[in-house]
């Protein structure tokens, strides 16, 4: 029972980090949209080159 | 601090001057997949692991297929090492007949051993099966400083590729790593340390007579071999219990100076080669410069603090040291070493992440023991983990171009890349992370009565000693500062989880930023470029360093430490 709990802490565990990852992935993708006027960007998307 | 610690510490500044170009080049050699002399070794080596496990030696990875790559693996091993310590009574090579780990220590164990942490809530010569020690911690030592190189690879190709969507393969670095790196100079290492007296068998303990009358129980096993990587990898979890400290792991001065310079060596080596790869040496030397600064005046300061001696010791006591007398603060230290070598290698165990130990921490004057807890609070930088030094100390190169940028109306960039709103997010997520659970968990253990039983010592030494114990973890330390007992469900799952995210969530965020800035063109250099390959940026680096990330633990250190050091100066 006990090595249960930890083997579902552990899956618990790994799944949080795992939704970070998604969360980072959105993160960077809403960089590849169209660069906001006035943000860090120059105003051309780094992934296509395009403005 | 005498003559011969002042030379003992020159010796190692020109081994490592001699040695981090070679290994630095090496390894720059084995990431850009270049052969080797010994490729007649490796290459067979490697096709075997290759075609076993059906890996494409030759494919690359999107920055979320590294990741996910590298969290299954790490799931894995975690699985595997937990199930190994649970049934270890069952397994060979156990002449202890020592019995299965509890869960939630042996949840503990794999966690800190998977994360490079090597916190440790039990002995291991009476916990732990050979078996044990060798299939799992001695294998868990190799795989998690691979993982660590590996990512700070994916890191430095995201930086240096123009337009790509992959870092690499996790599984050619993770092989890479190992075969061609950490296992060659791990044997070596191990011969090194077996031939200057650590021990190396595989047979049962050895009861000898003393001159007394008594008996003693001499413990055995596999010292040398899990010694060379214990600290090659900045691991630090040691065989035994005392881990340096013990005779049986680190006999002399020589071995003592050895095991220093190894756990420097491949940390202090990476900067290179990321200046290598980047085409650049400049870059790299700029964040070696950085590094080798906060390590060296972290040496120093502990080296002196220790070697002056206990202040609350009556001036009458002379405590200096001689050519004759071993002297300065000698409590819970080895007088082989002597007090300013020892506070040298838990300075250096301390910067890079390893948390080994030849001396007692807890022991320490409030301020050399507040300079243990300042290295890891700057964020295992100083150089850091294998690796994790590394891309840690790359992110604050990030944000230290972006904050000159905001000073000086600059355009935020680093070698070419623009660094834009997002990176930066993910840049503060980074820094903001390991406080919060260093604190976070360290803030609730104060106030819970069953956490508080595992205190020792009241006041301002053990609050000092549970913000030691969460700091350490969550940077992946591993260190102890002694007088908490840790072995508690409580502690176990805490301390594992502080361990778990200081490692992984950072090292998601790490690749997220490479595979973002990877897709990036690089932009040429002109008048608005903000130069990173120069002293000032390093300065500025050490600034950033200290100032951002150090001082967010400024109130727990004047709590802790600076409290007690002026507590026992007034003489209260």
């Amino acid at each position: 029972m006990q090595d249960l709990i930890y083997v579902g802490l552990t899956v618990g565990f790994f799944a949080l980090i795992g939704a970070m990852l998604m969360g980072c992935e959105h993160l960077i993708g809403k960089q590849d949209g169209p660069c906001v006027p006035g943000g860090l960007g120059d105003g051309v998307n780094e992934s296509t080159g395009t403005p | 601090m005498s003559g011969a610690d002042v030379l003992q510490l020159l010796l190692l500044i020109v081994a490592l001057a001699i040695t981090v170009p070679l290994l630095g080049n090496y390894m720059a050699r084995v990431y850009s997949g270049q052969k080797s002399r010994m490729e007649w070794l490796f290459r067979p080596v490697e096709s075997f692991i290759y075609r076993i496990s059906r890996i494409d030696s030759a494919g690359e990875q999107s920055w979320r297929s590294y990741a996910v790559s590298l969290l299954s693996f790490s799931t894995l091993a975690m699985f595997l090492l937990y199930a190994i310590e649970r049934v270890q009574n069952h397994l060979l090579l156990n002449p202890t007949h020592a019995g299965a780990v509890s869960a939630p220590l042996a949840w503990n164990t794999a966690m800190s051993f998977l994360t490079n942490t090597n916190w440790q809530n039990y002995a291991g010569e009476s916990s732990m099966s050979i078996f044990t020690q060798m299939v799992g911690l001695t294998v868990e030592n190799f795989i998690s400083a691979a993982v660590g190189i590996s990512v700070a690879i994916a890191l430095i190709r995201g930086l240096v590729r123009r337009r790509s969507s992959t870092l690499g393969s996790f599984w050619v670095d993770l092989t890479r790593s190992i075969v061609r790196l950490l296992l060659p100079l791990s044997f070596c290492a191990a011969i090194i340390l077996i031939a200057s007296g650590v021990i190396e068998n595989i047979h049962g303990p050895t009861i000898v007579h003393t001159l007394a009358g008594g008996q003693q129980r001499l413990p055995s096993g596999s010292w040398g071999s899990q010694e060379a990587i214990k600290q090659l990898g900045t691991n630090g979890g040691g065989p035994s219990q005392a881990n340096s400290a013990n005779p049986f792991e680190n006999p002399n001065g020589f071995s003592n100076i050895f095991e220093i310079w190894l756990m420097l060596a491949i940390a202090f080596s990476l900067p290179w080669t990321f200046g290598k790869m980047c085409g650049d040496r400049r870059q790299g030397g700029a964040v070696l410069a950085a590094m080798f600064v906060l390590w060296l005046g972290a040496g120093i300061s502990a080296m002196a603090i220790e070697g002056a001696g206990n202040s609350t010791l009556s001036k009458k006591i002379e405590q200096a040291s001689t050519s004759q007398v071993v002297g300065g603060n000698l409590s819970g230290k080895e007088v082989r070493f002597g007090s300013a070598m020892s506070a040298l290698f838990d300075a250096s165990a301390t910067s890079t992440s390893t948390g080994a130990s030849d001396s007692t921490n807890d022991s320490y004057t409030p301020l050399g023991g507040g300079v243990l807890l300042v290295n890891m609070m700057l964020g295992e930088v100083s150089p850091g983990g294998v690796g994790s030094g590394l891309y840690g100390m790359l992110l604050l190169a990030l944000l230290s171009v972006f904050i000159a940028g905001l000073m000086v109306g600059r355009t935020p960039e680093y070698l070419g890349k623009k660094i834009q709103a997002a990176e930066m997010k993910l840049v503060a997520i980074y820094i903001l992370i390991v406080p919060m659970f260093a604190l976070g968990f360290a803030g609730v253990s104060i106030v819970l009565p069953h956490a508080k039983n595992s205190l020792r010592n009241s006041g301002a030494h053990g609050l000092t000693e549970v913000i030691y114990a969460f700091v350490s973890s969550a940077n992946n330390n591993g260190s102890a500062f002694s007088g908490l007992h840790a072995n508690t469900t409580y502690f176990n799952v805490t301390l594992g989880l502080a361990m778990g995210f200081g490692r992984f969530a950072l090292i998601v965020l790490v690749l997220a930023i490479a595979g973002s800035l990877g897709r990036k063109q690089r932009i040429p250099v002109s008048a608005g470029t903000f130069p990173t390959g120069t002293p000032l940026f390093s300065l500025l680096l050490v600034g950033v360093t200290i100032v951002i990330v150090g001082l967010t633990y400024f109130p727990v250190l004047a709590l802790g430490p600076l409290v007690e050091h002026f507590t026992a100066v007034s003489g209260r």
